[in-house]
């Protein structure tokens, strides 16, 4: 157990304690681990520290040159009350560790996770790894309209929400560190940190990947068919839009038809397709330009402008990377009803064993989410073939 | 004049013959594919080409899905 200090908001220095019971609290109320439920339950300035970050600024985690040794048995913690340092050293360092991570997806060149967590139509976190997911029917009010009853009548048109029978399963993945105890001494933990978050960038890209082309495929785990067997979704550039089209080449009349059609629905904000298909989007036909166009002269003309357009200004493309991505395929989808990622509390877990015998000690990080489309009608594919 | 067919003519003998179409089979290289067009599944499993549509040939020529032997109990 080891006391910490922490400024709130008021500048009040409050002493906590940092030991296993606060972790295993944290764990109890679905917190990522411990020193999250001290940044939910300490309220520090906005502009200053969190807890967790100054519980890492007292034991010198921010330094470039402490090594990994160091940190875990807290040699740089200097503070009245301390006992069994090695516990607390390396509850905190897991915490650190698995934040650094957390902070490399969501901020790195990739990206990857934020960016996939923001396009979701709705993020839940749930505390268990059992999942029912909520079946919305749209049968009724799509067959219909609204329209004028009489009093006490029941309205014509009722969205049924039902759960369904059967409940998934959120699956994790783990990383994992395993480091003899004569290099803990002599590796820093900024070292440490960059391998690890290294490792799950990679992952995290592929994982996502792996979800963006199960939107596309589906995903029977998730009861989730391919867009192929939903009814409207696929169009293709040539046979729908443009007849011109050679296969692989897009135009503005097919770019802009496929954007247009059920915009009634929905509206194609974000698009996912390999780099060939964004090239074919960047070097579409017809694309108009003002390179030629000379504004001022004289002459008989008048500009049109649409004054109710069901397409964004800017459509955001995310190229994968994915071998298994189909060439000549673009999904499209409207991120304000796309799709539901569900991550899985209890799964952020993070552990760490020792191995008196073999001088090497283990930690491990676990992470669970799926993610499934969440209405079918706010996706669409065009094909370039 | 329209003549009678004779009924003693084998109607079989008659027809021209027809070159027997062969089977092609089809793998994905990478993973999992679905042909949006059909809706027919591909995996490394060599599986009967059904249908060459227009996204099966812009596969084939991506190398994302390639034509191949048939698997050992269909070649039997």
């Amino acid at each position: 157990m080891a006391k910490f200090k922490i400024q709130d908001a008021t500048g009040a220095l409050a002493e906590v304690d940092v030991d296993m019971s606060l972790f295993r609290a944290a764990a109890d109320g679905g917190h990522a681990h411990g020193l999250r439920k001290l940044d939910a339950e300490v309220q520090t300035a906005p502009e200053g520290l969190t807890a967790s970050q100054q519980v890492y600024a007292q034991l010198g985690l921010h330094r470039k040159d402490v090594s990994f040794g160091h940190a875990l048995d807290m040699k740089g913690f200097q503070a009245a009350s301390t006992q069994d340092n090695s516990v607390t050293g390396r509850l905190v360092v897991q915490a650190f560790l698995m934040d650094a991570i957390e902070a490399s997806l969501r901020s790195s060149d990739y990206g990857i996770t934020g960016l996939f967590n923001r396009k979701a139509a709705v993020t839940d976190s749930i505390n268990g790894t059992k999942f029912e997911r909520p079946i919305l029917n749209f049968t009724r009010p799509a067959a219909g309209r609204s329209k004028a009853i009489a009093q006490l009548s029941e309205p014509t048109s009722m969205l049924l929400m039902t759960a369904s029978d059967k409940s998934f399963k959120i699956a994790g993945s783990s990383i994992g560190i395993e480091y003899s105890d004569q290099v803990a001494n002599s590796v820093s933990l900024p070292l440490v940190t960059l391998s690890m978050q290294r490792q799950a960038e990679e992952e995290a890209l592929e994982r996502v990947e792996d979800q963006l082309l199960n939107f596309l495929n589906g995903d029977t785990d998730l009861d989730m068919v391919a867009l192929a067997s939903v009814a409207g979704a696929v169009k293709n550039a040539k046979t729908d839009y443009d007849s011109t089209l050679l296969a692989g080449a897009l135009s503005q009349k097919a770019w802009v038809g496929w954007l247009f059609n059920n915009s009634r629905k929905r509206r194609i904000d974000t698009v996912v397709t390999d780099l060939a298909g964004a090239l074919a989007i960047e070097n579409r036909s017809g694309r108009p330009n003002v390179g030629s166009d000379n504004a001022t002269s004289k002459r008989i003309d008048t500009l049109e402008s649409v004054v109710n357009p069901t397409w964004p200004d800017r459509v955001e493309v995310i190229i994968s990377q994915d071998p298994s991505w189909p060439a000549n395929t673009i999904m499209g989808f409207d991120s304000r009803y796309g799709y539901h990622v569900v991550t899985s509390t209890s799964m952020s877990y993070s552990a760490m064993e020792e191995f008196a015998i073999r001088r090497s000690t283990k930690i491990r990080f676990d992470a669970g989410s799926i993610a499934y489309r969440l209405y079918d009608d706010a996706f669409s594919v065009l094909t370039l073939s | 004049m329209a003549t009678t067919p004779d009924p003693k003519a084998d109607p079989k003998a008659a027809a021209p013959k027809t070159p027997e179409v062969k089977a092609q089979y089809i793998r994905a290289v990478y993973g999992r594919m679905v042909d949006p067009l059909t809706a027919l599944e591909y995996t490394s499993i060599p599986s009967e080409l059904y249908k060459r549509t227009s996204w099966v040939d812009s596969q084939l020529e991506a190398k994302k899905l390639e034509l191949c032997d048939p698997p050992e109990e269909a070649a039997a």
